[in-house]
């Protein structure tokens, strides 16, 4: 028993999700055994086995292609502008007076009311859900790396110019490292966002996707269809949210503080 | 290589957003010589902070100027350097990295140069061991002990230390005093020491003059010159004409902290 319970001590933080998956993991098969119809629930053994089944003969891999492609364009180009357009909003009061509330009103605007209008200016083929990824994913991006540079005390700009360090190299010694944490969970929150894009941008018209397979699978009263891309969806914001996190950690070796969040 | 600063009848009033107004530094003069070790005491919040500041460029005066070598200061130069009075370590570098701060953009410097002198600070400085150590990792002193360090790695003509030695306990701090005095080697190298402290054995110990500062606006009220010869010993601290002129200054002063106590 004490051997248990230090075990547990030490791997506490795994433990418990483990502990948190199987209280949810019964609920669900209590749930499907109340339910007893596969047109309206499935249970989580079926969803695993169905995964399997999509992966065994290949069919889904098409659509993980595409639903790849269309997010990490769409993903990669908002990180990147993101973080441009963040800066520049931090640094030049200019180009926020102008901007902001521009960019007030599109992180009021739902994405998906955005939606129809660019799959009718894009058309129905990759590029318009690369966009629509975009500009979902990208404006938590922004945000976040605008407010981080504005975080970054006035003091350590005092600190640079004290020792002469010239306004350019104040970008990357100062305004950048500073800000680093907010840009990271701008990044996060993005991934969850261009996920979303993914599947909204294939719900107005796709021929291949996971989003388009979930609605597919609504069409064709496929429950383990729908619950089986409804978990590929969730899982892949999971991985990647993770990665993220640990990317972080490594260029980030000053802030403990993550490490037990 | 030596440089001279002249104080004029500089003020400075702070407005805040509100749009009230602070008299921080009401009028001062002062002609700073080379090699010359100045110390400013004075009640809080008499404007030390803001005419140190002044004086390296960093915040413009309202009235009066402050002129190096004849040219009026406007803004930093690689031959001042501060010690701020937070330590201002930037979180994201470690020790070594925080040192190097100062010296980076020296383009008469090798990448090799630059981490000896680091090493070598570091060293001084007592932080041997701590070089991969992050702000965080610090306690307040060590962290007051790079900021110092960090000031002195660029070898300045003119130091301006605005309460270096404040979060140091007693014993590191008297070592450090006698060390600073080695260190900085103002009479042969012609720097000027600008040494902000709040305490007047201290201010006496180092300094060629002290100068003693009313309550805000900050003036000053009076300037002591401490005839001991440098480099100092602790055992100085001790002799009749020290303490005498300790008590001096502690008696001026203690008129203008009940002022500030007041307030
Ligand atoms: N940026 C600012 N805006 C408004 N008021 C300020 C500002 N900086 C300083 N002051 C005010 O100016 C006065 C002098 O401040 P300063 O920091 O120079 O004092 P000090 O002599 O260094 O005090 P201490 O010994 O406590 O460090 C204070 O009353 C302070 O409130
Ligand atoms: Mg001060």
């Amino acid at each position: 028993m004490e051997v248990l319970l230090n075990v547990y001590q030490q791997q506490r933080k795994w433990m418990n999700a483990i502990l948190g998956i199987a209280i949810v993991t019964v609920f669900w098969m209590f749930a499907n055994w109340q339910v007893d119809s596969e047109l309206f629930f499935v249970g989580p053994w079926r969803v695993v086995t169905y995964t399997y089944g999509l992966f065994a003969s290949g069919e889904i891999l098409d659509d993980l292609r595409i639903s790849g492609i269309e997010f990490f364009w769409g993903y990669g180009v908002a990180a990147v502008a993101g973080i441009g357009f963040g800066m520049v909003f931090g640094i030049s009061r200019i180009f926020r007076e102008f901007f902001d509330p521009w960019l007030s009103a599109i992180y009021a605007t739902p994405s998906v009311a955005l939606a129809p209008l660019i799959i009718i200016w894009f058309g129905v083929d990759l590029t318009a859900k690369i966009v629509i990824v975009l500009i979902t994913a990208v404006v938590p991006i922004v945000l976040n790396t605008y407010t981080g540079v504005l975080s970054v005390g006035k003091e350590f700009q005092t600190l640079a110019n004290s020792f002469c360090v010239p306004q350019r190299q104040v970008l990357y010694k100062i305004l950048i490292p500073g800000s680093l944490p907010y840009i990271v969970t701008g990044l996060r929150l993005g991934i969850s966002r261009g996920i979303v894009g993914v599947v909204v941008g294939e719900y107005f018209g796709a021929y291949a996707g996971l989003g388009y397979q979930l609605f597919k699978g609504l069409d064709t009263f496929n429950m383990p269809l729908m619950m089986s891309c409804a978990a590929m969806l969730a899982g892949t914001g999971v991985v990647f949210n993770q990665v993220i996190l640990v990317i972080e950690r490594r260029m980030a070796p000053w802030r403990d503080t993550q490490l037990q969040e | 290589m030596s440089s001279s600063i002249q104080v004029e009848q500089v003020h400075k009033t702070f407005m805040k957003p509100t749009g009230e107004t602070v008299h921080a530094v009401g009028g001062v003069d002062m002609d700073l010589r080379p090699g010359t070790f100045y110390s400013f005491v004075g009640p809080s919040g008499c404007g030390k902070t803001t005419l140190l500041h002044m004086i390296h460029g960093l915040l413009p005066t309202t009235r009066g100027r402050i002129l190096l070598d004849g040219e009026e200061v406007n803004g930093p130069t690689p031959n001042k350097a501060v010690v701020f009075q937070q330590a201002l370590l930037l979180p994201w570098r470690n020790v070594t990295d925080n040192i190097k701060f100062g010296i980076e953009n020296d383009r008469n410097m090798s990448a090799t140069e630059r981490l000896e002198i680091c090493d070598k600070y570091t060293q001084i400085v007592g932080l041997r061991g701590f070089e991969s150590h992050y702000p965080h990792e610090l306690s307040g002193g060590m962290q007051q002990r790079v900021n110092l360090a960090r000031a002195l790695a660029v070898n300045p003509e003119i130091l301006l230390m605005d309460e270096p030695f404040a979060s140091l306990d007693a014993q590191t701090r008297l070592l450090m005093q006698e060390e600073l005095q080695r260190m900085i080697d103002w009479k042969n190298s012609g720097k000027i020491v600008v040494f902000v402290t709040h305490d007047i054995e201290e201010a006496v110990f180092l300094s060629d003059v002290v100068f003693c500062f009313s309550f805000r606006p900050g003036t000053i009220m009076k300037e002591i010159k401490v005839p001991f010869p440098t480099p100092r010993t602790l055992r100085v601290k001790e002799e009749p004409e020290f303490l005498q002129i300790k008590h001096d200054i502690w008696e001026l002063l203690a008129d203008e902290a009940r002022k500030a106590m007041e307030e």
